[in-house]
């Protein structure tokens, strides 16, 4: 019991130490939290992609992990993503974001930071499948030919 | 550092002096809306649905949607409360005197004698200078791109022949300081490359000890006197980025309240940011 107990306190005191540790390039993972499966690399952004419904939302969300691989500070524009939907039907549609409030706006996310930012589309609930286009994510994420990352809505 | 949108705790902030961390975790962020659950393979983040993210002022939001939210708005990451940090530490070694100092107090040889310095004039035997060496450390904030502001306190030890002076029949030697000081920080960091050239000012209050060795015919005895005085000692120096978050470098400076004092420390610097951000790649704007 003492171990345990030993073994719990350095536990609680490493966790919060290592979810303070600086977001590592190509690691998918920052503190305690991993990236979702579907993911890439462009340019400065490590990027995660899941979908789900939430009951707290009309339409499908979008949880986009952002993992900025650089020492430099990298502007991202979440407003500027383009999203696919696959309906059960199998018809695919463009999908607006949900920003009633327009604060979806360009912004800067530091150098080795990272950041999870869930998005909610104006996409029909029979949505099966989103896909992300992320070459208007950021300017840095843009080299190389067009990247598309999709994701299964969980819950469908 | 994962963010989110939720509004900071206080007392995280202050201890990270990150920008903007979040209820669900220690370095804001973590999963503030835990991750969705299933992607087209399996999604390793937990629970699907949001979970709440909440502010310092007690509001709190049963979502982390963007355009659901309640207490925070979207890109809170963007905006920093506080700048890029670092600490740093340093020996230092110089040069120092305590001419000028106002010095008082008693000491007894066959009967107590009071002794004020300066006197005048000083009668000088030796050079009024003593090594000094030390140690300082310092944690500044940038408040702009290239201002930063913040706390120095230092500690240094002195030896050497300082100047006599005769007070009635007493001849007073200082014969070792030791110098606390503390004081604010403010100054420029310009990046060149994998270099930095930065001026500080240091404006604060410096603590003299001196050793005084008072000489009376063949009786010796030793007294110690504090100086306080005002501290104001610009520096200049340069660093070198030996790593994303640590840099070495050199900064020479000078107390101009102090007669004599030269002051050149070596030191490491560690950055709460690489590099302090000083770049941005992807302009967007």
């Amino acid at each position: 019991m003492p171990r345990l107990r030993l073994l719990a306190s350095i536990a609680l005191l490493v966790m919060p130490l290592a979810a303070c540790a600086p977001y590592r390039a190509g690691s998918f993972q920052t503190g305690l939290t991993r990236f979702p499966e579907q993911r890439t690399s462009r340019g400065c952004l490590d990027i995660g992609l899941a979908a789900a419904y939430d009951s707290e939302a009309e339409g499908p969300v979008l949880d986009v992990y952002l993992g900025n691989r650089c020492d430099e500070s990298v502007w991202v524009d979440l407003s500027a993503l383009q999203v696919n939907a696959q309906l059960s039907t199998g018809e695919r549609i463009f999908v607006g974001l949900y920003d009633p409030r327009a604060e979806l706006q360009p912004a800067l996310l530091g150098g080795r930071e990272s950041v999870m930012e869930r998005i909610e589309l104006e996409a029909p609930t029979d949505s099966v499948v989103l896909c992300a286009y992320l070459d208007a994510l950021s300017a840095a994420a843009s080299a190389g030919p067009e990247q598309v990352l999709c994701a299964e809505v969980a819950g469908a | 550092m994962m963010r989110s949108l939720a509004t900071p705790s206080l007392a995280l902030l202050l201890l990270l002096g990150a920008s903007t961390p979040v209820l669900a975790s220690p370095c804001g962020g973590g999963s503030s809306s835990g991750s969705s659950g299933g992607s087209s393979g399996s999604s390793s983040g937990g629970s699907s649905g949001g979970s709440s993210s909440s502010s310092s002022s007690g509001c709190t939001d049963a979502t982390s949607i963007i355009g659901r939210t309640e207490c925070s708005r979207f890109g809170t990451w963007d905006r920093q409360l506080f700048g890029p940090m670092r600490w740093s530490m340093a020996f230092t070694g110089g040069t120092s005197s305590v001419s000028g100092m106002h010095l008082a107090g008693e000491v007894t040889h066959d009967q107590v004698h009071d002794y004020h310095l300066p006197t005048a004039p000083n009668v000088r035997n030796t050079p009024e200078r003593f090594g000094m060496g030390g140690f300082e450390i310092e944690g500044t904030a940038f408040v702009t791109d290239k201002l930063h502001l913040g706390l120095h306190t230092g500690f240094a030890l002195g030896a050497g022949d300082g100047a006599s002076s005769q007070v009635g029949e007493l001849t007073l030697r200082s014969k070792s300081v030791v110098q606390l000081s503390t004081a604010g920080v403010i100054g420029l960091s310009i990046p060149l490359g994998s270099w930095q050239v930065r001026s500080d000012t240091l404006i604060g209050l410096r603590s003299t000890n001196v050793s005084i060795e008072s000489q009376q015919g063949s009786c010796i005895q030793q007294v110690m006197a504090w100086n306080n005085q005002l501290m104001l000692e610009p520096r200049v120096g340069i660093d070198k980025w030996i790593s994303p978050w640590l840099s070495a470098g050199i900064m020479v400076g000078s107390d101009l309240m102090q007669a004599d004092d030269l002051t050149i420390a070596i030191g490491i610097t560690g950055h709460t940011t690489p590099r302090d951000n000083a770049g941005v790649v992807g302009l967007l704007r």
